[in-house]
């Protein structure tokens, strides 16, 4: 071992492996003693033949079954942009922040109105995620409000695809969609082969809490499975509403929910990637919104997240999203927290970071770049203190002397900038804050976020995008 | 006029046996079952609403007082005058056909069961013919729509239409709900109203009745 140079990854465990243990079996029992209820014909003769037991729709699940598709499923999973480039690792303890999908409403950043997201927001969102460098990959973010709501789904991912080179994870009503987008995709990374090495697009489906498919569901996962495409089986149960009120039943539900998807998609084409996860935090008992600000959130997402490396899959985990309807205090400590517990605890891939506001409602730009700062400071921590010759600087303590300064001293010039600096944080001594225009974090916050709003990706090849054209054309 | 207060305040608590202890002393001293009702009860369960609205109680909390209501009304129904007493007004209750969301719409039946509404709930997925059927079954004067999926937001239009098409738009009021629902929707498909949350639906409701 070379004690010369150490390193050491920050770790934070939120649940020890006796409780991992635990919440595994609760979760097996749960599959086996209660199953999830399902009405698609195939789904359920898939099942079946695989050794469920099905009465009507009910579906029970013998925990060898759960247990042997957590075996043939892949325990790591790499993205790409489009342009074939592998930048999402998942793997490990590894996390990559990315934003969200269908809200509702967008908040302008230069006038500060809050209008319906339409198609044109998705672009412009879409190439601000390209720009902002600690989102590595990239969903719809929002609903297409003035699209028609048979083709809005797709419309929204070609929108995406133009506008943002990142991996991109998306949602759609059936699989005729999900066909759709992923002909796009193929269109966009260079066909099957490209496709295959490295996966361009993740497809996220839900199953409904507590232990529902609907057929549109399971339609989904099945036509996946078969062409090998990324994918997501996401619950999304609530404590007190539609999951038990504590949070290791919230988890264990949660659990179920997805493994049960696993359990059919490795039984259609073992090896399939899928990537596990659940998204759990408290209903609120008082305004009976999903708490997406939620201290729960984390905790009970952090718990999921151990049981992915548990389970060594891939995992889909949420942090950086917030209730508040501003990028104010509560935007702040919600946001932080959340992304802090997540790259610590090691959580994959962490969407609704940054485009998810007031509950899932709300679209910010100004949040978008907020976030980013909050994921830059996160990162910046979880690199540790690397311990080495260079970093103690032994020599250097010794050359600058008792009483002396290392301001000019040539391993200072080396290695201040690995200190973090930031646009938006300001540390100005307060005369000098005043006389250079007393700007507020509100201020400069906006003049960074219209400044990164400028930038868009390369454009794609003319041909490609009349292909699009056409292909958009046709959707029904 | 009898004083109610600890019977409100009984109820407003979530106090089962409590309650239907004063209950039951009230009809032994001779208090009109009507009157209780009225006066004790349905008072009660609108203080309770009011403080769920402005969040000085949880819904766990507003339910537990709503069972209190309904142990009541065991013991009060066969002692009432009339049919109507009990009932605010009846409501039919679905997820739109398409739709298999349901955990909005099952928080704004038992509020609305819990400040005395007759509410029948067809459950999800459910197709205009089958809303139309049990309006007309049940006599009811409000129908409530609830969707999760902009996909299935015109099935609200769809329904409605329907309504309109068997004569009995005229007849109800027309409440819809659910995440991506707004009040501009509502207007756009002549729906009557729109709630955001279960709290606002119950209200509605009894501005409806």
């Amino acid at each position: 071992m070379n004690m010369d140079e150490l390193y050491f990854k920050p770790q934070m465990r939120f649940i020890d492996e006796k409780q991992i243990a635990v919440i595994h079996n609760a979760t097996l029992e749960i599959l086996e003693r209660i199953g999830v209820k399902m009405t698609h014909p195939k789904g359920l003769e898939i099942l079946a033949g695989g050794g469920a037991q099905v009465i009507g729709d009910r579906v029970r699940i013998p925990s060898w079954m759960v247990e042997k598709a957590i075996r043939t499923a892949p325990s790591r999973l790499v993205l790409g942009k489009r342009t074939g480039e592998r930048t999402v690792v998942l793997e490990l303890d590894k996390t990559y922040f990315g934003p969200s999908l269908d809200c509702i409403d967008y908040l302008d950043p230069k006038t500060h109105v809050r209008s319906r997201f339409t198609s044109e927001h998705v672009k412009v969102a879409a190439a601000l995620c390209d720009a902002l460098p600690n989102f590595e990959w990239c969903m719809t973010i929002g609903l297409a409000s003035d699209a028609p709501a048979d083709t809005a789904d797709r419309v929204v991912a070609r929108n995406v695809m133009e506008f943002c080179e990142k991996p991109l994870v998306f949602c759609c009503k059936d699989t005729n969609s999900v066909k759709n987008i992923y002909e796009m995709a193929l269109l966009l990374c260079g066909g099957k082969e490209n496709f295959k090495k490295t996966p361009y697009i993740v497809h996220y489906s839900e199953p409904i809490s507590p232990l529902v498919y609907y057929d549109p569901a399971v339609d989904k996962i099945i036509y996946c499975a078969e062409e090998g495409i990324p994918l997501i089986n996401f619950p999304a149960p609530q404590a007190c509403g539609s999951a038990p009120a504590t949070l290791a039943g919230l988890v264990a539900q949660g659990s179920a929910e997805s493994l049960s998807g696993l359990v059919l998609q490795q039984l259609i084409n073992p090896g399939a990637p899928f990537i596990y996860g659940a998204f759990t935090t408290a209903m609120d008992m008082k305004t009976s919104i999903f708490s997406y600000g939620a201290v729960e959130l984390a905790m009970s997402v952090g718990a999921l997240a151990q049981m992915a490396q548990f389970y060594q899959l891939p995992f889909f985990g949420t942090g950086g999203c917030t209730d508040a309807k501003f990028c104010d205090a509560q935007a702040g400590v919600e946001t932080a927290i959340q992304c802090f517990a997540s790259a610590a605890i090691g959580s994959g891939l962490v969407h609704d970071c940054s485009s998810w506001m007031d509950h899932g409602v709300l679209v910010s730009p100004e949040y978008m770049v907020l976030a980013n700062e909050i994921v830059d400071y996160v990162k910046h921590f979880m690199k540790g203190m690397p311990v080495t010759p260079e970093t103690l600087a032994l020599d250097v303590i010794d050359n600058v002397g008792p009483g002396g300064n290392y301001i000019q001293h040539k391993h200072t010039l080396k290695h201040f900038r690995e200190i973090r600096y930031s646009r938006i944080f300001e540390r100005m001594r307060y005369e000098k804050w005043q006389n250079s225009g007393a700007k507020t974090f509100e201020q400069r916050l906006q003049a960074l976020t219209l400044e990164l709003m400028e930038h868009r990706p390369q454009p794609l090849p003319d041909e490609i995008v009349k292909e699009l054209d056409r292909m958009q054309a046709e959707w029904k | 006029m009898i004083d109610f207060s600890e019977l409100m305040k009984a109820i407003i608590d979530g106090q089962s046996e409590a309650v239907t202890g004063l209950v039951k002393k009230a009809l032994h001293d001779g208090v009109g079952a009507d009157d209780i009702l009225n006066n004790g009860l349905i008072k009660g369960m609108d203080i309770v609403g009011e403080k769920m609205q402005n969040g000085d109680l949880f819904i766990p909390e507003v339910l537990q007082s709503a069972q209190c209501m309904n142990a009541s009304l065991e013991i009060l129904k066969p002692l009432l005058s009339t049919e109507s007493t009990v009932v605010r007004g009846k409501i039919v209750i679905g997820t739109v056909k398409g739709d298999l969301h349901d955990i909005g719409k099952n928080l704004v039946k038992m509020m609305m069961e819990s400040t005395g509404f007759e509410v029948t709930d067809l459950g999800v997925d459910v197709a205009p013919e089958h809303f139309i059927k049990a309006i007309k079954e049940r006599n009811a004067n409000i129908v409530a729509l609830s969707a999760l999926l902009t996909t299935t937001m015109p099935m609200m239009k769809k329904t409605i239409d329907a309504l309109v098409e068997s004569g009995l738009r005229d007849k109800v009021k027309v409440m819809i709900g659910g995440a991506p629902v707004t009040q501009t929707f509502a207007d756009e498909i002549g729906a009557d109203g729109f709630a955001s949350d279960a709290g606002s639906a119950s209200k509605l409701a009894k501005n409806f009745a």
